[in-house]
């Protein structure tokens, strides 16, 4: 790795590699297979500051900055994409925008707790018929007092009915469409807030995705991120700052199945020799090692991007861009590679085969990233 | 310079170390003396080659409390090489008295020769991966785990000099209490003739069972892998096979679940014949194995147990 | 409240090293190094004694130039400070020779209630360092410990012997070497990570030291290390029926005389 770490950085990155061989690698199969939240995990990484490792030291974070964060992401993910993608939604979307758009008051009430993994977070945004940054959404908040009251229903929320603090987006100005969003921190066990079904997904088998009613679920204006009607911002914003998360993600996905299918291609002899020895082998495996190579360029760019406080938001969409296209084109390659071997169900393949489907979709419907991108440079 | 010694605590290995000792007389031309706490089995040592024999006579009972009267022995004597039986007791005395004269020590050879005025050892490194040849200038220090060698067979009408060291070793501040043997619960699996080993392709402890099972139909042993015992600890440390743990040397090893880590594969491949069971045709495991099963244990060892019965 | 020394040995991790088959050498080239798997007991066993009884730990390795990035892995794992020697006598460093430059250090630091090392390491697991050193510095070792504690200036540790376990009480400084059963050593949590490289680290050349030129020259010197390689069947039964790979599987064993 030629990317200039710090001797900070690569501490974090061997710790978190040490970590996750030793309590990730051994349930990340069965947490696949079975389709449950991994909650003893939750525990350790919430043990080893993993949860709140880029957020503020004063709000019980390790300030250890963003970079530091997409490695550990990046780590978890040769393992585990699943694990990766419930600490995404915690730290990247949920903590998030309360570190970024909370008062010191509200960071007070819930960075702490979101830190020292006594509550996990979600992010609640998309609805039945609204994709996100698509607009279509439903779920109102209608102000009574000094409260605000929900109601309608979210779908796909990841780290639904296991989190603890959903940041979760509705419209307090039904009218004005996506400019009358507003974003607001919502307890889990608030009265009126219901899980109505788990969705069993192709991948990312163990982040549990959840639907949320919302029934007259009634929210203090405390709570209240930032004011009323920047809810838009704050979704793009936190969604992109999750999307180098995701590259991150993608990269170590891709990474690891990158090297399962050297190591296949080595040992798997054919017309007497093994086919890595091919030059169709080798041309995919090359292929492959170029472009994780520069998506983790781009992905570490993106992330001290955030983490100095610059601007992120078209580097971070050219970060999902880019990790999307050639995650996929990886898994198929290595798919590919292996044969029959890595097209069977229990074998890491598949897995990371239906793991990088579903790390490339999420923040990303259409062309969200290309918009961004396109908005930056014609403005 | 000029005589091979030999120390253990424990006079069975004593007589083990007597057949390398009598090799090392051979090619170095002088004479094998043991050092030992056990005056009774002087006419044995000697029966077994030893020209001499110096009994070490004191109070402690503590064996590690000899370590300064052994040196004393082996300076006095002008001693060219130690061989001291590799039990733990036998590392820390040995390790203890080399400091105390300077020498080098080759821990656990596995191998000894004389060469060009030097002993020349070999002994794993690495974790069993690699065998390292080393020389030791005299006079040189080693110890040699127990049952590398065969007990020197006794013969007839041997003489030898017998001589007592008085030693005094009030050791200060030292107290040693409760000394418990280990209850083993099944045999000894380091000198068990077929051993099961089990690893972690077990998902719970009931189901040992299964390799309960197989090693019953078989007359076989268990043992497991350091996680097993160590980690999970299903099974008591004494069954746990591997470069620190025991060294089994059956004639038939099966290992199952167990994807055969060099630390492990150390303990087993000694053993005459090795088969493995394991999901994981990529597993280590397989390359140190005669035979192998890819495949899930817990559908091949009830049929292998099942097959394996009454034969 | 106790001080207490660990030290450890920074070594290439075995699971990285590759045996070329022509001449079965070794190749390390890409091997990482690591802190030898029973050196991270001690550290662990020296971090909950002084968690339990207050007190510090130092920490002490000698090691070649590479030394020097063990230093804030060793430090995150919980001691307060580390020296290091940082020396090509290394390399050809024998237990004798090893032995000899710690208790060079120890003696030129003061004293310890209690020094903890790996019951072997990694590497070339010689065994011989904790009872070399105890020798050394003239105080007791008790070697081969699962179960350790402290009552005032006495050490109670439970040694285990292979056929038996015994107690060894000592009243004083005593060198201790531990046992991997002894303790699961954790993995360092990122704050800790982070607060390691805060943490004081301090170099002793081997020449202040003061050792003779006799001391630094090994009595054992390694002329060769080969790889170990096995000769064994490898056949593999992997068809889909289990009862056919298994009636394959006995009819093998009965060809061996085993069945």
């Amino acid at each position: 790795m030629s990317y200039a770490l710090t001797e900070e950085q690569q501490l974090i990155q061997q710790s978190a590699r040490e970590f996750t061989q030793e309590y990730i690698e051994p349930i990340a199969s069965e947490i696949d297979h079975a389709s449950i939240h991994p909650s003893a995990v939750v525990q350790l990484m919430a043990e080893h500051d993993f949860l709140g490792l880029y957020l503020p030291e004063e709000f019980g974070g390790a300030s250890a900055g963003y970079l530091s964060y997409v490695l550990i992401i990046e780590e978890i993910s040769r393992m585990s994409g699943a694990v990766a993608s419930i600490l995404i939604n915690h730290a990247s979307l949920a903590a998030y925008c309360v570190n970024r758009f909370g008062t010191v008051k509200q960071k007070q009430a819930y960075l702490p707790a979101l830190c020292s993994g006594e509550k996990l977070g979600a992010f609640a945004l998309t609805e039945p018929g609204a994709a996100p940054g698509a607009g279509m959404h439903k779920v109102v908040a209608a102000k009574e007092g000094d409260n605000y009251v929900l109601n309608g229903r979210k779908c796909y929320i990841a780290n639904g009915g296991v989190a603890d603090v959903y940041v979760v987006f509705a419209l307090t100005s039904p009218e004005a469409g996506t400019k009358g969003m507003s974003a607001f921190i919502v307890d889990g066990n608030t009265a009126g807030l219901t899980v109505s079904r788990t969705v069993g997904k192709m991948g990312l088998r163990g982040c549990q995705s959840a639907e949320l009613v919302f029934e007259n679920v009634i929210v203090s204006s405390h709570n209240l991120l930032g004011s009323e009607g920047v809810g838009m911002k704050i979704a793009q914003q936190a969604q992109l700052a999750a999307s180098v998360a995701e590259g991150a993600q993608v990269v170590g996905i891709a990474q690891a199945a990158m090297d399962d299918a050297v190591r296949y291609g080595k040992e798997r002899i054919q017309f007497g020799r093994p086919i890595a020895a091919f030059p169709a082998i080798q041309t995919m495996l090359a292929e492959m090692a170029t472009n994780i190579y520069i998506a983790r360029l781009a992905v570490y760019d993106a992330a001290s991007l955030i983490e100095r406080d610059k601007p992120f938001m078209k580097e971070a969409a050219m970060v999902k861009l880019f990790t999307g296209r050639i995650g996929q084109s990886a898994l198929i390659d290595v798919i590919q590679i292996e044969g029959g071997y890595g097209y069977s169900q229990e074998m890491i393949a598949s897995r990371f085969y239906r793991d990088i489907k579903g790390a490339v979709i999420n923040e990303s419907s259409a062309d969200f990233p290309e918009k961004v991108i396109a908005k930056d440079l014609l403005a | 310079m000029s005589g091979i010694w030999i120390y253990s605590e424990d006079s069975v290995i004593a007589k083990e170390l007597l057949t390398a000792g009598l090799e090392l007389k051979a090619s170095m031309g002088q004479s094998v003396g043991v050092i030992t706490l056990a005056g009774d089995e002087q006419n044995a040592f000697i029966a077994a080659g030893a020209d001499k024999v110096c009994i070490l006579k004191g109070q402690n009972p503590w064996p590690e409390s000899y370590a300064g009267a052994v040196a004393d022995v082996v300076s006095k004597e002008q001693a060219s090489v130690l061989l001291v039986g590799g039990t733990l007791r036998g590392k820390d005395l040995a390790a203890n008295a080399s400091a105390a004269l300077r020498t080098g020590l080759v821990t656990d050879a596995l191998t000894i020769q004389y060469v060009n005025n030097s002993i020349e050892t070999t002994r794993l490194v690495y974790g069993g991966l690699a065998i390292q040849t080393e020389v030791i200038s005299l006079p040189a220090f080693v110890t040699v785990p127990p049952r590398t060698y065969r007990e020197a067979p006794a013969m007839t009408g041997r003489q030898g000099e017998v001589f007592t060291v008085e030693v005094d070793t009030i050791a200060s501040g030292i107290s040693i209490s409760n000394v418990c043997p280990i209850i083993r619960e099944g045999a000894d699996i380091s000198t068990a003739n077929r051993v099961v080993g089990v690893g972690r392709g077990f998902a719970k402890r009931e189901d040992l069972a299964m390799a309960e099972k197989l090693a019953q139909a078989i007359g076989a042993e268990i043992g497991c892998t350091r996680g097993i015992a160590e980690d999970s600890h299903w099974l008591p440390s004494e069954c746990y096979i591997g470069i620190s743990g025991q060294k089994v040397k059956a004639e038939l090893y099966i290992a199952a679940g167990i994807s055969g880590q060099v630390q492990h594969i150390v303990g087993v491949r000694d053993s005459k014949i090795i088969v493995a069971i394991d999901t994981n045709e990529k597993a280590p495991i397989f390359a140190a194995a005669d035979y192998g099963i890819v495949g899930d244990l817990y559908e091949v060892l009830p049929l292998l147990a099942g097959a394996m019965e009454g034969k | 409240m106790p001080k207490v020394l660990v030290c450890y040995k920074w070594v290439l991790d075995e699971q990285d090293i590759k045996i070329n088959l022509g001449d079965l050498s070794l190749d390390s080239s890409r091997a990482k190094y690591k802190i030898s798997d029973y050196d991270k007991n001690a550290i662990e066993e020296a971090t909950l004694l002084i968690e339990a009884h207050g007190g510090n730990v130092d920490a002490l390795t000698f090691g070649s130039d590479k030394v020097k990035q063990s230093l804030k892995d060793a430090l995150s794992r919980g001691p307060g400070s580390v020296q290091w020697i940082g020396d090509a006598a290394f390399e050809q460093a024998d237990a004798f020779v090893t032995a000899n430059v710690l208790a060079a250090a120890i003696r030129k630091n003061g004293t310890y209630d209690l020094i903890l090392c790996g019951e072997g390491s990694a590497d070339s697991y010689n065994q011989q360092v904790a009872p070399r050193l105890a020798a050394l510095l003239e105080i007791p070792a008790i070697t081969f410990v699962q179960k350790l504690c402290m009552d005032g200036s006495r050490t109670i540790a439970t040694r285990k012997l292979g056929d038996c376990t015994e107690v060894v009480e000592v009243e004083g400084p005593a060198v201790i070497s531990v046992l991997p059963e002894i303790n699961k050593p954790r993995i360092p949590s990122l704050k800790q990570v982070m607060a390691a490289a805060k943490k004081p680290s301090q170099e002793i050349k081997l020449v202040e030291l003061e050792l003779s030129a006799d001391d630094i020259i090994p009595k054992t010197v390694s002329v060769s290390v080969k790889g170990y390689i096995m000769n064994r069947k490898n056949i593999l039964f992997k068809e889909a029926s289990h009862a056919d790979n298994v009636a394959k599987l006995v009819a093998s064993l009965a060809q061996e005389g085993l069945c």
